[in-house]
C-alpha cells in the first residue's frame, strides 16, 4: 500500500525527498519488527540458568519469565530506536578545540540531558524487571533484624545496585554522545541485512561485555570511596521519613553474588541497547533505489541531490548516484543522453551538484590556509612551455616496452608543496559555540589562557580543522567518484558529447581541491617528535581524500590516455595532468 | 558441470615438443621460435617478424641486505648489520676505540661500560611498565599452572583464559602452528627464490617477491634496470601474493602473514636521468625513490605504532577477528577496492584502499580448512571469484555481494584466469589434467553460469620436434599447476605439476582461445586449440635448485610432499602476462632457479572467428 502511494506521488512530482521519507518510515517499522527477535534473544540469554544444565536452554525458550523479559527488552529497544531516530547525525559536527568530547556533550544541552535521563530510566526499568524475575538477596530493599524485633534497615546491596544502574545509564549515554556513536556510518558495500547483522553481532557482544566489565571495576572503585557516604546520606534522609535502624551489615562491594548480579543485569541492559543501536544504523544506512520508484527517475535523483532539508536524504541520493553509476550502465547511458530538459542537461545538473560539494570543501580549506607571505614571481610560470603541448600524444601506456622513444616528462611547473606556516591563533571556540557550551568553554578558555601550557592547548588543533572540512566526508567521496566515473564512461556512453565540453572544468575543480589538500597535508610535516625524529602529522581524512582524488585522476588519465592531446586542455589543467600521464604524480 | 567439446591434442595438430637443449624466444605467425645451439636462422626469422629478444632477469637465491630498514638499497652492499641503533652506535664506538692507542682503548672501554650501565639502567626504568607486565604475567602463569593442576582444563580456560606458558596455551599454539604450517605448504605455489611476480597495470614495471628475504625487487623494463630501492619491512614476512593498485601511480599491495602491506612509491626527481635525452621514457629507473608502507591489518599488531594502520578507533566497521595471514589478494580494476583471502579462515576482507575501511565477507567457513587459495576480480569489476581449501569455487557478484558455490570437484581449484570480457573463467583443479571453463550466460549481476571441461592434457610421450629421424621422446602433460590467460584473451598458457609419471614439467603448453565457443550451441569449434610449446632456459648443472622440504605436506590430504624440482629442469614457478602489450602478448615466466624470462607472442587479430 505504501509503495503504491509512493509510486503515485512519484509519478506526479518525482520528489526524491517524499519518496525517501516513505522509505525511511518503512525502514523504521522494519527496525521495530526486527527488534522483536533481538528482545527475545536477550530474554533467553537472561533466563539461562546453567545450574540446570542443557535443559535450562529449552526451559529458557518457553519460560513465562522469558516472555515478560522479552516485552520489557522490546519496550527498551523501541525507546532506543526512537531516540536514535530523533538524534542521529549524518555529518560530523565540527568542533574547534582540543576538548572535542566535552564540546560534543555541551553542544546541545537539552539533547544531552534527555539522552542521559532516558538511558538512566531505561536502565532502572530493566533493572526493576530483572529484580522482579531473579530476586535474591540484593533485590530486597529493606533488611529486618532477626525476629523482626526492630525497625528495618536499608539494604546497602540494593542501593549499590541502583547506583550501578544509574552509573551505567549515564556513562553509556555520555559515551554515545562523546564518541559520536549517533553519527551514521554508511556501509562500503551493499550486502544482505542478515550478513551485515552477522558481522556486527559479535562486535555488540564484545562491546557490551567490555563496557559492563569496565563499568564494574570503575564503579567498584567509586563506591569504595564514596559508597559509604552515599549510604549514610540516604539513610539519614530516610530516617527523617520513617523509622530505620542502623546496625552494621556487610559491604556489597565484597559480595560475589552482588557483582554477578551487576554483571548479569548490566550485560542484558547494554546488549539490548547495542542491538537496537546496530539495527537502526544498519537499516537506515543501507543503499536505496528510490529513483526507480519514480517514472522520471533521472529527475528524481537530481531532486535528491539538490535536497538540503535533510542531510540523510541528500546522502542517500549521493549514495544512490554512486551505486547507479558503478552498477547500472543502462541508466548511466540514459543520464548522459538526457539532454532535453528546460533546466539543463541531466549531466550538467548532476555534475553541478557534485562539483558544488567539492568546491565548498575547497573553499573551506582555502579559508583555513594561513595568509601567503610572498607570492611566487609570475616569471617562473611564464618560462614554462605551452602546457597543452606537454600532454603527450596517444598510445598505450606501456608502449615503452617496445618503443622507447617517448618524450622526457616535462618538469612540472606546478608549485611545489610549500611548507606553510603552521602558526595558528587561539581561536578556540570560534563561531560554532553557542549557549551553555559557549559559557562553559569561555570560562575554561579564560582560565587556561593564564598559563603557557593552556595557551598551547588552546591553539586550534589540526584535527579540528580537518573535521570542519570533512564533515561530509562520505558525500565528498561519492561525489568525486560518481563524477569521474561518468566522465570516464563518456568515452563510450556520451552520444551527444555533453561531457566533453566540461572536462576542463571538472579537472580544474579536482586539481584545485587536490592542491589545497596537499597544502593542508604539508602544513603538518616536519614537526619534531619527542624522540628527536621528524614525524609526519597528517590528518587521516586528508590523506584518504588525496588518495580518492589521485585514484580518480589516474583513472581519467588511463581512460583518456590516447585522447589527452585531442582534448586541448588549458595549461592550468594540462600541466598537472601531465604528471599523472607520466605516472609521476 | 557438463562435458564439452574437447580440443584436439597437440599431436593431432602436428605440434610436437621442442628438444630439451632448446629455448623458446617467442611466437610469430602462430609458431613458436625455439633456439638451439646458437640457431641464428630462427632468431633472424623471429626478429624479422617484429620480435624482440628480451633479456632474462635473474634473482639470486640469497642476498645480503641491510637489516631493519624500511627500504634497503641495492647500491649499498654493506653486510647485514644489527637492527638496533644503539648497538650500531656501540659498534661504531668500538671501532673507534680499536683505532686508537691501547690506553685510550682501555679508557674508552671503561667509559663505555659505565655509560652502558647507566644506559641500561635508564632503559630498564623507561621500560618499567613492560617489566611490571612481565612480572604480572609470570605470576599469572604460575598461578594458572597451579590452577590447571587441580581444576579441569576447560573450566580453567573459561575462568582464567589462555595465558602463555600454560599447557592449554601451548596446545592451542601447537594446533595453530600446525594449521599455519599446513596452510603454508598448501599455499606454497611456487618453488625457487621467487614467490610471485606482479606486473604494473599501466607501466612496464615488474615487482618480484623474494621468498627467502621477504622483500620485493622492482625491475623497470623501460630502462632495463633494477630499481635501486628494495621494498622490505619488518612486518612483511611470509609473502604469498602481490598486486599493483590500478589507477593509483605506483602503489603495490603485498599479502603476507601480518596482513596486506600497502607500499606507496613516490618517483624521485630522476636525478640520474639525463634531461637532454628526450627519447628516454619516464620511469622509476635506477634512481632512488621514496616509499612508505601502510599495514592494512586488523587488529593492529602489537608494537606497530611506527606503521600506523589505516584503521582507527573511530572506524565503525565491525571486522572479523583477524585480517592477517593473507593468502591471496586482488585489486578491482578501478583501483578503488582490494579483496584479500586468508590462510586461517575462509572469510574474505574487502578493503576500500583510499579510505582504509574494511568489510568482512563471511560466507565460507571459519576454520583454516576453508582457507582462501586464490581470489580474482573480473576485468569489469562486476564479479569476483574465490577458491578455497575445502574445494569450493565461489563466484560473487559485486553489486550486492551474493555468491554461488560449486564444490563438486575432485580436489581444490588452484588456478583460474578471467577472460577479458568477464564472461568466462578458465580454471584448473589440483592433481587433474583437465582445464575447466565457467561460462556466465547473462549480464551482471546474474550468477547464471555453467561449468564444463574444455580440454584434457593427459601425461603421455611425444617425439621431440628436432628434425631427426629418430627423435627423442619426451613425456609431457599431467596435472595442471598453473594457468595464465593473456589480457586480450587469445593465448592460454598452461604449466604442469610434477607427478610420478616423470613428465617434462619444464614445458609450457600454449592454446589459442576462443571463448565464443563456450556460448555457442552446436558447431565444430572448441574453446581451446593447441598452438605450441614454450621451453624455458636450461640452467645446466651448476645451478642446482633447492629441493622442496620433506616437511611440506598437503593440507587435509595428509600426503607427503612431492619432489617438485629436478636437477637440470627449468621448472616454471609463476606465470603472468603483461597487462598491456601492443603487439600481442608478453608472458613473463619465473623459473625455479630465479630466472624471469619474457616470451613475446606476436599476433594482431583481436578476434578469432573460427578455430
Amino acid at each position: 500500500m505504501v509503495y503504491r502511494n509512493a509510486r503515485d506521488q512519484a509519478m506526479a512530482s518525482a520528489d526524491f525527498a517524499k519518496l525517501a521519507q516513505v522509505i525511511l518510515r518503512q525502514r523504521f517499522v522494519r527496525a521495530c519488527v526486527y527488534e522483536l527477535p533481538f528482545a527475545y534473544a536477550v530474554a533467553v540469554v537472561g533466563n539461562l540458568n546453567l545450574k540446570r544444565g542443557i535443559f535450562s536452554v529449552a526451559y529458557a525458550l518457553v519460560s513465562p519469565r522469558t516472555l515478560v523479559y522479552m516485552v520489557a527488552a522490546y519496550v527498551v529497544g523501541l525507546v532506543v530506536l526512537i531516540i536514535h531516530a530523533r538524534l542521529f547525525q549524518v555529518t560530523r559536527a565540527a568542533h574547534s578545540s582540543h576538548f572535542p568530547r566535552l564540546q560534543r556533550l555541551l553542544r546541545h544541552p537539552a539533547n544531552t540531558g534527555m539522552t542521559v535521563s532516558v538511558y538512566v530510566l531505561l536502565s532502572y526499568f530493566l533493572l526493576l524487571v530483572h529484580r522482579g524475575m531473579f530476586g535474591g538477596g540484593v533485590a530486597r530493599m529493606w533488611l529486618y533484624p532477626e525476629g523482626y524485633y526492630g525497625p528495618p534497615q536499608l539494604n546497602p546491596s540494593w542501593l549499590a545496585q541502583w547506583a550501578f544502574a544509574t552509573a551505567i545509564g549515564v556513562s553509556y549515554a555520555v559515551q554515545l554522545i562523546m564518541d559520536e556513536r549517533l553519527q551514521l556510518a554508511f556501509p562500503a558495500i551493499e550486502q544482505s541485512r542478515i550478513y551485515t547483522l552477522k558481522d556486527r553481532l559479535p562486535h555488540s557482544f564484545s562491546y557490551a561485555f567490555g563496557f559492563v566489565s569496565g563499568a564494574i571495576w570503575r564503579f567498584w572503585l567509586g563506591y569504595f570511596m564514596f559508597g559509604w557516604g552515599l549510604y549514610r546520606s540516604v539513610c539519614g534522609v530516610l530516617s527523617h521519613l520513617i523509622s530505620t535502624s542502623s546496625y552494621a551489615v556487610g559491604s556489597p562491594l565484597f559480595s560475589f553474588g552482588g557483582i554477578v548480579v551487576w554483571l548479569h543485569s548490566g550485560m542484558l541492559v547494554v546488549l539490548t541497547w547495542e542491538f537496537a543501536h546496530q539495527l537502526f544504523e544498519i537499516i537506515v544506512t543501507e543503499p536505496t533505489h528510490i529513483n526507480e520508484l519514480s517514472l522520471d527517475r533521472n529527475l528524481c535523483l537530481v531532486n535528491g541531490l539538490k535536497h538540503t532539508d535533510s542531510q540523510l536524504i541528500q546522502h542517500l541520493a549521493y549514495q544512490e548516484l554512486y551505486r547507479l553509476v558503478a552498477y547500472n550502465p543502462e541508466q548511466r547511458v540514459e543520464i548522459l543522453a538526457d539532454i532535453d530538459r528546460a533546466s539543463g542537461t541531466m549531466w550538467a545538473q548532476i555534475s553541478g551538484q557534485c562539483i558544488s560539494v567539492i568546491k565548498v570543501a575547497t573553499e573551506q580549506l582555502q579559508a583555513q590556509a594561513p595568509p601567503e607571505k610572498t607570492k611566487a614571481p609570475p616569471a617562473a610560470r611564464s618560462n614554462a612551455p605551452p602546457a597543452a603541448a606537454t600532454l603527450k600524444a596517444g598510445g598505450a601506456p606501456m608502449k615503452d616496452i617496445l618503443l622507447r622513444n617517448r618524450k622526457t616528462p616535462q618538469t612540472s611547473t606546478a608549485e611545489p608543496l610549500t611548507k606553510a606556516d603552521a602558526s595558528s591563533t587561539p581561536d578556540l571556540f570560534g563561531v560554532e559555540a553557542e549557549g551553555l557550551e559557549k559559557y562553559v568553554l569561555t570560562m575554561l578558555r579564560d582560565m587556561l589562557l593564564q598559563s603557557t601550557l593552556g595557551q598551547r592547548l588552546l591553539q586550534r588543533s589540526r584535527r579540528a580543522r580537518s573535521i570542519s572540512t570533512f564533515a561530509n566526508f562520505q558525500q565528498q567521496v561519492w561525489a568525486i567518484r560518481s563524477l569521474m566515473q561518468l566522465v570516464e564512461c563518456s568515452i563510450l556512453d556520451d552520444k551527444y558529447g555533453v561531457v566533453q565540453g566540461d572536462i576542463a572544468m571538472v579537472l580544474e575543480v579536482l586539481f584545485a581541491y587536490l592542491k589545497e589538500l596537499e597544502r593542508s597535508a604539508a602544513q603538518g610535516d616536519g614537526a619534531r617528535g619527542a624522540n628527536g625524529y621528524n614525524v609526519q602529522a597528517t590528518s587521516r581524512q586528508t590523506v584518504a581524500m588525496i588518495q580518492v582524488l589521485r585514484n580518480a585522476l589516474y583513472s581519467f588519465t588511463t581512460s583518456f590516455y590516447e585522447y589527452l592531446e585531442a582534448l586541448k586542455l588549458p595549461p592550468a589543467q594540462a600541466q598537472p595532468l601531465q604528471q599523472f600521464a607520466d605516472f609521476q604524480a | 558441470m557438463c562435458a564439452c567439446r574437447t580440443t584436439a591434442t597437440f599431436e593431432e595438430r602436428g605440434i610436437y615438443p621442442p628438444p630439451k637443449d632448446s629455448v623458446t624466444v617467442g611466437e610469430a605467425d602462430l609458431k613458436f621460435i625455439h633456439l638451439r645451439d646458437g640457431d641464428d636462422v630462427g632468431l633472424l626469422q623471429y626478429v624479422r617478424g617484429g620480435g624482440i629478444a628480451f633479456p632474462h632477469i635473474m634473482i639470486p637465491e640469497s642476498l645480503q641486505l641491510r637489516g631493519s630498514a624500511q627500504t634497503s638499497s641495492l647500491a649499498n652492499k654493506e653486510p647485514a648489520g644489527s637492527a638496533s641503533i644503539v648497538r650500531r652506535q656501540a659498534d661504531i664506538r668500538k671501532r673507534q676505540g680499536q683505532g686508537g692507542s691501547g690506553a685510550q682503548t682501555g679508557d674508552a672501554d671503561d667509559d663505555t661500560s659505565f655509560i652502558t650501565t647507566i644506559f641500561s639502567q635508564v632503559l630498564w626504568l623507561w621500560n618499567a611498565k613492560q617489566h611490571i607486565t612481565d612480572i604480572v604475567r609470570q605470576t599469572q602463569t604460575r598461578s594458572l599452572l597451579l590452577a590447571e593442576s587441580w581444576l579441569p582444563a576447560p573450566l580453567a580456560h573459561l575462568v582464567f583464559g589462555q595465558v602463555q606458558g600454560t599447557a592449554s596455551a601451548a596446545k592451542a599454539d601447537a594446533i595453530e602452528a600446525e594449521n599455519a604450517e599446513g596452510q603454508k605448504s598448501m599455499l606454497a605455489k611456487t618453488d625457487g627464490p621467487i614467490t610471485c611476480v606482479a606486473w604494473h597495470p599501466h607501466r612496464s614495471l615488474l615487482a618480484i617477491a623474494h621468498r627467502a628475504l621477504d622483500c620485493v625487487f622492482l625491475y623497470d623494463l623501460a630502462s632495463d634496470t633494477w630499481c635501486s630501492n628494495i621494498l622490505q619491512n619488518a612486518y612483511m614476512k611470509g609473502i604469498t601474493s602481490m598486486a599493483w593498485q590500478p589507477n593509483c601511480g605506483y602503489t603495490l599491495a603485498v599479502g603476507c602473514t601480518a596482513g596486506v602491506c600497502l607500499w606507496n612509491i613516490l618517483p624521485g626527481s630522476s636525478g640520474s636521468s639525463d634531461s637532454s635525452d628526450t627519447l628516454k621514457a619516464p620511469s622509476l629507473g635506477a634512481a632512488q625513490f621514496s616509499s612508505w608502507m601502510t599495514l592494512l591489518a586488523f587488529p593492529q599488531p602489537a608494537g606497530a605504532h611506527g606503521y600506523p594502520s589505516r584503521l582507527s578507533a573511530d572506524n565503525k566497521q565491525p571486522l572479523h577477528r583477524s585480517a592477517a595471514s593473507v593468502s591471496a589478494i586482488s585489486f578491482s580494476h578501478s583501483g578503488q577496492w582490494l579483496v584479500a583471502g586468508h590462510q586461517t579462515h575462509g572469510h574474505l576482507t574487502l578493503w576500500d584502499v583510499a579510505l582504509g575501511t574494511a568489510t568482512p565477507l563471511k560466507r565460507s567457513g571459519n576454520s583454516s580448512r576453508s582457507a582462501a587459495l586464490q581470489v580474482g576480480v573480473s576485468p569489469n569489476d562486476r564479479y569476483l571469484i574465490s577458491t578455497h581449501a575445502n574445494g569450493q569455487l565461489r563466484l560473487w557478484e559485486t553489486e550486492s555481494w551474493t555468491s554461488r558455490v560449486w564444490s563438486d570437484f575432485r580436489a581444490n581449484v588452484t588456478q583460474f584466469a578471467w577472460s577479458p570480457d568477464s564472461r568466462s573463467i578458465f580454471f584448473a583443479v589440483a592433481d587433474s589434467p583437465d582445464i575447466y571453463a565457467l561460462a556466465l550466460y547473462k549480464s551482471p549481476p546474474s550468477l547464471d553460469a555453467e561449468i564444463s571441461i574444455v580440454t584434457t592434457f593427459e601425461a603421455h610421450s611425444a617425439p621431440a620436434s628436432d628434425g631427426n629421424e629418430d627423435p627423442e621422446r619426451i613425456r609431457i602433460g599431467g596435472p595442471i599447476k598453473s594457468l595464465a590467460l593473456d589480457p586480450k584473451g587469445q593465448r592460454l598458457v598452461v604449466g604442469f605439476d610434477d607427478d610420478s609419471s616423470s613428465a617434462d614439467i619444464s614445458l609450457l603448453a600454449v592454446y589459442l582461445v576462443n571463448t565464443e565457443a563456450l556460448f555457442r550451441a552446436g558447431g565444430d569449434s572448441s574453446a581451446l586449440m593447441p598452438l605450441g610449446y614454450i621451453r624455458g632456459p636450461s640452467w645446466g648443472k651448476q645451478h642446482r635448485p633447492e629441493r622442496a622440504s620433506s616437511s611440506d605436506s598437503t593440507l587435509g590430504s595428509g600426503k607427503p610432499a612431492k619432489k617438485r624440482v629436478r636437477v637440470g629442469d627449468p621448472t616454471p614457478s609463476w606465470l603472468a602476462f603483461s597487462p598491456e602489450f601492443e603487439s600481442g602478448a608478453l608472458l613473463s615466466v619465473a623459473w625455479a632457479n630465479g630466472k624471469v624470462s619474457l616470451v613475446q607472442m606476436l599476433f594482431k587479430t583481436n578476434k578469432i572467428t573460427k578455430v
